[in-house]
C-alpha cells in the first residue's frame, strides 16, 4: 500500500463517523466518506439523538460530539502571553474621550469621536509587532480574514505603552493628523 | 498540466516569498451613507426638495513595505444610488466639476491617497496624496468624503517633547460648501492649491510642543505662495493640578494677504474645558479684526463656507465665526450614555457685525455603534439672517458609516 494511501485510510478511521462542535456552535458529522453535513443535537432524557437534514434521526454517545480546536496562530499567542500583550487587556480611554479602546482575550472594539461623528471597529484582534524594548506594539482589530501577510477589513493601530504601563500612547495618526492620543485603563 | 495542479495554498506560498519584503498589507474600507432634511421655506421635513443623500465608498490598500517604507493607496467613489428619483434632490459632496458643471448625481471616483512614508531616526517623511490636519489647511471630515491633497510633509522628532513639521502643499481637490469637486469625465479633480485665488502651492513649518509644563503649544506658519502670509499660534493647558479634568486653551491666527489693498484678518480665541467621567464640557469664544480681507478658516476650500479651527466653530453652519468683525461664543457639552449611546450639544452664537449675517445655532446629536456599524442622528436649528429670508428653520440628519 502507498504511503499517501495508508494515510487516508487512517485519516477516515480516525474521523469515522465523528460529530464535532464548532466555536459558532453548530455541531458537523464528519462522514467516513470524505464530505460533511450539518446537524443537530437533542438530548431526551439521558439519550443524544442527532437529527440529520434528510430527515432521519441517529442515538450516539454523548462522547462522541467533540468540541473543536480552534488553531491559533502561535506567534500571535506567544505576543498576547507576553507582558506587554497582558498589559493591552482593559478598557482604555483617552483624556478627551475621542478615543476608546477595549481588549478582552479574544476581542477588542476601537471607538473614534469627533464632534462629526463615530467611527467603531469591533472583532478579534491581533498583535502583529511587539517592540518590547521601545513598549510598542502593532495591533490589528476586527479583520474580517487573512491570506498570508495580507488581511482584509478592520483597523492597524500602533500603540507605545508609557514605562510603568499605566499610559498607552496611540501613535497610528501621528503622520495625518499629527495628533498622539494618550489613553489611562478606566477598568 | 503540472500548473493546474498547484493548490491555493502553493499559490500563496509563491506568493508570499515574491514579495518578502512587504508585510502588513491590508485591505480595508468605508461604506457611508448620509441624508439630511430641513424645513426650509416652502418646505417642510422630508420632501424631497428640500432633503439630501448620497453614499460614498472608500477602498485601501496599506503595506509595510522594504527598507522601512509604508504605503497607502486609497480610492473613494460617490453615488446617489438612484435617491434622487424619490427622495431627495441634492447632494452632499462632488455636485460640481472644476468647469461648474453639475456632475452630483453622476457615479464619480478618485484616487483620494497614495503615498510613500519613510522614517529615518526620529525624522518620517510623507510624500504624495495625502490628508493633512493643520490648523489653516487641512482636509474636513465633515462631509461624507474628505479632501486631500498632493504633498510632501516632514516630521522631526530629535527635539525632547516637540515635533519639528516642514510642509509643501502643491495641489487639493478642496472645493467651498462641497469640500471636493465632483469629477466629470474621469477628468483629475485635483490642481494647483489655492489656484481660485491665484495660488501656486503653499509651504508651511511649525513647531509643536509640550516642553512647557501641562501645555501642548504649537506655532505655524504658512506661505501660500502670490496669495497670503499666516500665522497660527495655539496653546492648550491641562489644568488638572488646580482641578482633575480641567484645560484652557488659547488661539490667535492671522492670515496677511499679498495683494497691497487687502487688509490683514487676525483672530482670537479662548477656550475652557472640562472633562469627568464621560462627560466632556467647554465654552469657548473668539473675536476677529474688523477689517480683515479673508476668513480665518481652512484655506484649502475656498473662501465662503469652510470650516474653521477656531474654538467657537459652530456644529454644522461653517464659514460665520472666521468672518471679520464677528464675535463669537459657544457652548458644548458632550456625554456618554454607557451602552446606550453617545450624547452631544452644542450652541453657537456668532454676531458678524457688519457682514449682517448673525447666526445662531443649536445642535443634539445622538450616536451609537453597532460593531463596525457607527450610526449618528442629528438635529440642528438654525437662525441665521443670510439663510432662509432671516427665518430659523430645523434640519434633521441621518449618518450611516460602515468601517470594513
Amino acid at each position: 500500500m502507498k504511503p499517501s494511501l495508508l494515510l487516508a485510510a487512517l485519516s477516515a478511521f480516525l474521523i469515522a463517523d465523528s460529530y464535532v462542535t464548532l466555536d459558532n456552535g453548530k455541531t458537523i458529522h464528519l462522514k467516513d466518506d470524505g464530505t460533511w453535513e450539518e446537524v443537530k443535537v437533542i438530548k431526551k432524557g439521558e439519550r443524544e439523538i442527532v437529527l440529520r437534514p434528510d430527515g432521519t434521526w441517529e442515538e450516539i454517545r454523548p462522547e462522541s460530539v467533540e468540541g473543536a480546536n480552534i488553531i491559533t496562530n502561535k506567534v500571535d499567542q506567544r505576543f498576547k502571553d507576553s507582558p506587554l500583550g497582558r498589559a493591552l487587556l482593559g478598557h482604555w480611554i483617552s483624556e478627551d474621550g475621542r478615543e476608546e479602546l477595549i481588549f478582552t482575550p479574544n476581542h477588542a472594539i476601537l471607538k473614534l469621536r469627533s464632534r462629526n461623528g463615530l467611527k467603531s471597529y469591533a472583532g478579534k484582534w491581533r498583535i502583529e509587532e511587539l517592540d518590547e524594548e521601545h513598549k510598542r506594539i502593532k495591533v490589528n482589530i476586527g479583520e474580517g480574514a487573512r491570506l498570508g501577510f495580507v488581511t482584509f477589513g478592520g483597523i492597524m493601530r500602533t500603540l507605545r505603552f508609557s514605562d510603568d504601563l499605566h499610559t498607552l500612547y496611540d501613535e497610528s495618526d501621528r503622520l495625518s493628523s499629527m495628533r498622539v492620543y494618550r489613553l489611562h485603563k478606566v477598568k | 498540466m503540472r500548473l493546474a495542479k498547484l493548490s491555493l495554498a502553493a499559490i500563496l506560498a509563491l506568493g508570499v516569498s515574491a514579495f518578502a519584503d512587504v508585510e502588513n498589507v491590508k485591505f480595508s474600507g468605508e461604506a457611508k451613507l448620509y441624508y439630511d432634511t430641513t424645513d426650509k421655506d416652502p418646505y417642510d421635513l422630508f420632501d424631497q426638495s428640500a432633503s439630501r443623500g448620497q453614499a460614498a465608498a472608500t477602498l485601501a490598500m496599506s503595506a509595510d513595505l522594504a527598507d522601512g517604507v509604508a504605503g497607502k493607496i486609497a480610492v473613494t467613489g460617490l453615488s446617489t444610488l438612484g435617491l434622487e428619483n424619490n427622495l431627495v434632490s441634492n447632494v452632499w459632496a462632488g455636485a460640481f466639476s472644476r468647469n461648474g458643471n453639475f456632475v452630483g448625481t453622476s457615479s464619480q471616483w478618485w484616487v483620494s491617497e497614495a503615498w510613500l512614508a519613510k522614517t529615518f531616526g526620529n525624522t518620517t517623511l510623507k510624500i504624495g496624496r495625502q490628508e493633512l490636519n493643520t490648523p489653516l489647511a487641512f482636509s474636513e471630515k465633515w462631509n461624507i468624503v474628505s479632501n486631500t491633497f498632493d504633498a510632501a510633509v516632514l516630521l522631526n522628532n530629535d527635539l525632547p517633547e516637540t515635533t519639528l513639521v516642514g510642509a509643501w502643499v502643491g495641489r487639493g481637490n478642496g472645493a467651498a460648501g462641497q469640500v471636493v469637486y465632483g469629477v466629470e469625465n474621469g477628468t483629475d479633480p485635483f490642481d494647483t492649491y489655492a489656484k481660485e485665488l491665484g495660488g501656486e502651492g503653499a509651504y508651511a513649518v511649525a513647531a509643536i510642543t509640550k516642553l512647557i509644563p501641562m501645555t501642548t503649544a504649537q506655532l505655524w506658519y504658512y506661505n501660500v505662495v502670490q496669495v497670503a502670509q499666516a500665522w497660527w499660534l495655539q496653546a492648550d493647558v491641562d489644568l488638572k493640578d488646580a482641578l482633575p479634568g480641567l484645560g484652557f486653551g488659547l488661539q490667535y491666527a492671522s492670515i496677511d494677504p499679498d495683494a497691497p489693498q487687502a487688509d490683514t484678518a487676525n483672530a482670537w480665541a479662548v477656550k475652557l474645558s472640562y472633562n469627568m467621567d464621560g462627560l466632556n464640557l467647554a465654552a469657548a469664544y473668539s473675536a476677529t479684526d474688523e477689517d480683515g480681507a479673508v476668513p480665518i478658516a481652512n484655506t484649502a476650500t475656498g473662501l465662503i463656507g469652510s470650516q474653521s479651527k477656531l474654538y467657537t466653530e459652530a456644529w454644522w453652519n461653517y464659514g460665520y465665526v472666521g468672518l471679520p468683525d464677528t464675535n463669537t461664543f459657544m457652548l458644548s457639552a458632550a456625554y456618554t450614555l454607557e451602552g446606550i449611546a453617545d450624547l452631544y450639544a452644542q450652541y453657537t452664537s456668532a454676531d458678524t457685525g457688519k457682514n449682517n449675517a448673525d447666526m445662531n445655532e443649536f445642535t443634539l446629536t445622538a450616536s451609537k455603534s453597532f460593531g463596525n456599524l457607527a450610526t449618528t442622528l442629528a438635529y440642528i436649528y438654525t437662525d441665521a439672517d443670510d439663510q432662509n429670508d432671516g427665518s430659523s428653520y430645523n434640519t434633521v440628519q441621518l449618518y450611516f458609516t460602515y468601517s470594513f
